[in-house]
């Protein structure tokens, strides 16, 4: 059953600007981790920000939980966690301060918010700085008490933005199990993300966003199938070497489908590595460009992405 | 409810975080009365030397006789300079010499005139002339009585009309001769005295709490021109948006904060002016806490307005301040409106400072009560009203 259903939803944000969201439509189930993934601009936050009625669509319609987001904003917020991509927290407060401001305005009182408000401390692993004033904490430790503020009350459906940039390792990893905790715990997640990788690890299904559009929706298994048995070939160039005249140079070459440059990284959808690696060697050599390191790697969100938009997802 | 108690108790633990906030809320705002306070003369209104300078005084006339106007040209050889009127002005010196003057005071009696006087800037010096003034008439009435007392005892006025002549004779005298000679060790039983000056503004001290108080709890009022903006800068703004929490919820809840920070502000800092510099606000409280609703209820509404338009913390900084401070000084906190010339007082009736100040020294010189006090309260919800409909109406399309 669809807890979130999205309908040609589109906005511009001035008149004669572009699309920010240009016909987005898609379904989330009840209880799935729903990615969306895309490299930044995609339009992706601004999807979730029309979710969450942040925003009002200049085209289209949505529900959440039933409810629409244009005449039913109330409704919907009452059912809804969103974790926005900037911390938003008052770092003059300690985490039990925000905490409980944030539970009230989210209407939780007496002993159920009290009780929120430990949970919440002890899944973060703050309990013991729960009284230091947050401007004290680690960067990781505000993403994760930010991430804790969006999940008070246990909203049914939770929409974190890109709710990993520029972490540590170890908070990602807080994150990313937490996240499949809430899945497990029933509640669904809508999941932003440009990181491949996360997109592949948690997400039930992905939709694959793009100036705008959504180009590709599916599980991965579905998506990765868009680009058959193609291998995505990556070649390392040495330091301060820039690759885009042997991706133009390869992306003619037989058996390769798309090929790309990103940051001294050559990207290529390809039948077979094996076979186009040779060539792949003399036109780097002949361009006098130094090899610094070869991937062969199983088709995945990269490829499907370069296949469908000619681009890396790190463009 | 809870909503609204969570965002006005948000607010006012922020406003605290760190005990430099005491500082600006409490410490200097004490300071600077003190400092003021002294500056504009203190607690007295008589104590300042005469300078040298000629002031205006407004004189009402009535007297029937000759002496009122003797006493008038007593006050212009005193470095007054007297205009006559017909009533008492709204503001300024005044002095009033009644239609019996001249028949009660050659009659022997003893007269007290009654005057006002501004207790600040040029008033302490224009008492002290006008108390010269009148006690140069008072000694030549009694120099005449004295003569005529001898003259009589002398056995040299046998007759009724030999002794109304006489007494025309120094009536005359007196009339043409606007500087008697006075001998300091003359007394008489009759003569003329200055009464009890009634104060028309407020002391120094008085005018500094009052002052002080309007400045910077406007500092603190308008600040709530600054509150959006750092809740946007925070993020915590667009979070705040998505609770499911009304707008108008969330507007009430940062006007009321405000509100109460500037409630609980002034309410310290008149405590600070009553205990620390003996600042008398009157004997009706319900008319300071009235006005200082008003005040209060005005300015942070402007706030809330300005908020709107604010996008940067330099920017909504820069304009709370320089607000807070030319309302302050263009509204009468700094000095009084009266020193000022009557078309600036008209203007300034645009600001809402103008009308606090007004309300305040209304409560401090005159101990108005409710009823005193209401035109002012009146227009500074008036102010309210139109920020807040203002307010609201843009509210709605803020991000």
């Amino acid at each position: 059953m669809a807890i979130v259903t999205v309908q040609e939803l589109g906005k511009r944000y001035s008149a004669q600007g572009p699309l920010a969201v240009d016909a987005v439509s898609f379904e989330i189930h009840e209880g799935e981790i729903f990615s969306l993934l895309g490299p930044n601009g995609a339009g992706k936050t601004t999807t979730i920000a029309m979710l969450s009625t942040l925003l009002q669509p200049t085209a289209g319609e949505a529900w959440v939980g039933g409810n629409s987001v244009r005449t039913q904003a109330m409704q919907v917020r009452r059912s809804i966690g969103v974790v926005p991509q900037e911390l938003a927290l008052y770092e003059n407060l300690n985490a039990r301060e925000n905490l409980r401001f944030w539970g009230e305005m989210r209407g939780l009182r007496g002993s159920a918010l009290d009780e929120d408000i430990d949970h919440k401390l002890e899944l973060t692993g703050l309990q013991d700085r729960a009284g230091d004033r947050v401007h004290t904490y680690s960067g990781g430790m505000k993403r994760r008490l930010n991430l804790a503020i969006g999940l008070l009350g246990e909203p049914p459906l939770v929409m974190l933005d890109e709710p990993t940039v520029a972490i540590d390792p170890q908070s990602r990893r807080y994150i990313l199990d937490w996240v499949k905790a809430m899945r497990d715990n029933g509640q669904t997640v809508l999941y932003t993300t440009h990181y491949m990788e996360e997109a592949q690890e948690l997400s039930d299904r992905i939709g694959i966003m793009d100036h705008g559009k959504l180009i590709a929706l599916g599980t991965l298994a579905e998506l990765v199938q868009m680009v058959g048995e193609l291998e995505t070939l990556v070649i390392s160039l040495g330091e301060g070497e820039r690759g885009e005249e042997l991706a133009e140079r390869l992306a003619s070459g037989e058996g390769i489908h798309e090929a790309s440059a990103n940051d001294g990284e050559v990207t290529l959808n390809v039948a077979s590595a094996q076979a186009v690696l040779p060539q792949a060697l003399a036109e780097a050599s002949a361009l006098g460009l130094a090899v610094r390191h070869i991937e062969i790697r199983e088709p995945n969100l990269e490829s499907v992405f370069l296949h469908l938009t000619g681009r890396a997802l790190r463009d | 409810m809870r909503k609204l108690l969570a965002l006005i108790r948000n607010e006012f633990v922020r406003e605290f975080d760190s005990p430099t906030s005491w500082v600006f809320f409490l410490l200097l705002p004490l300071v600077f009365t003190a400092a003021v306070g002294a500056g504009l003369g203190g607690a007295g209104g008589g104590t300042s030397e005469p300078q040298a300078f000629r002031t205006e005084i407004a004189v009402i006339n009535e007297d029937a006789g000759a002496l009122g106007e003797v006493l008038i040209e007593s006050l212009r050889s005193h470095d007054l300079v007297p205009h006559l009127v017909s009533q008492w002005p709204e503001q300024g010196s005044a002095l009033h010499i009644p239609p019996t003057f001249s028949e009660q005071l050659l009659g022997g009696e003893t007269m007290s005139l009654e005057a006002r006087i501004l207790p600040v800037g040029t008033g302490p010096a224009t008492e002290q002339m006008l108390r010269a003034a009148v006690g140069r008439l008072s000694g030549a009435v009694g120099v005449a009585q004295a003569v005529l007392a001898d003259v009589r005892a002398a056995g040299l006025l046998a007759l009724e009309q030999e002794a109304d002549f006489v007494s025309q004779v120094l009536a005359d005298t007196l009339d043409a001769d606007v500087r008697p000679t006075v001998a300091s060790e003359l007394h008489w039983s009759g003569g003329v005295a200055l009464g009890e000056a009634s104060l028309v503004g407020a002391t120094g001290t008085q005018q500094a709490s009052a002052g002080q108080l309007v400045t910077w709890v406007q500092i603190t009022l308008l600040g709530a021109a600054e509150v959006l903006v750092g809740e946007r800068l925070m993020g915590t703004w667009k979070r705040m948006l998505i609770t499911p929490t009304r707008r108008n919820t969330l507007l009430a809840g940062k006007l009321l904060a405000r509100l109460g920070l500037g409630l609980a502000q002034m309410a310290l800092l008149i405590l600070g002016g009553i205990y620390l510099f003996g600042v008398n606000w009157g004997d009706n409280l319900g008319a300071v806490a009235l006005v200082s609703l008003a005040f209060a209820t005005a300015t942070v509404s402007l706030g809330m307005l300005l908020a709107t338009f604010m996008r940067t913390r330099s920017q909504a900084n820069s304009t709370v301040v320089g607000l807070s401070m030319g309302m302050a000084a263009l509204g009468g906190a700094w000095y009084p409106l009266e020193i000022t010339p009557p078309l600036y007082q008209q203007i300034v009736r645009v600001l809402p400072s103008t009308w606090a100040m007004r309300a305040f020294t209304n409560l401090l010189a005159r101990n108005a009560d409710v009823l005193g006090v209401l035109p002012e309260v009146g227009v500074l919800f008036g102010f309210a009203l139109l920020f807040v409909i203002l307010g609201a109406l843009r509210f709605q399309h803020i991000d």
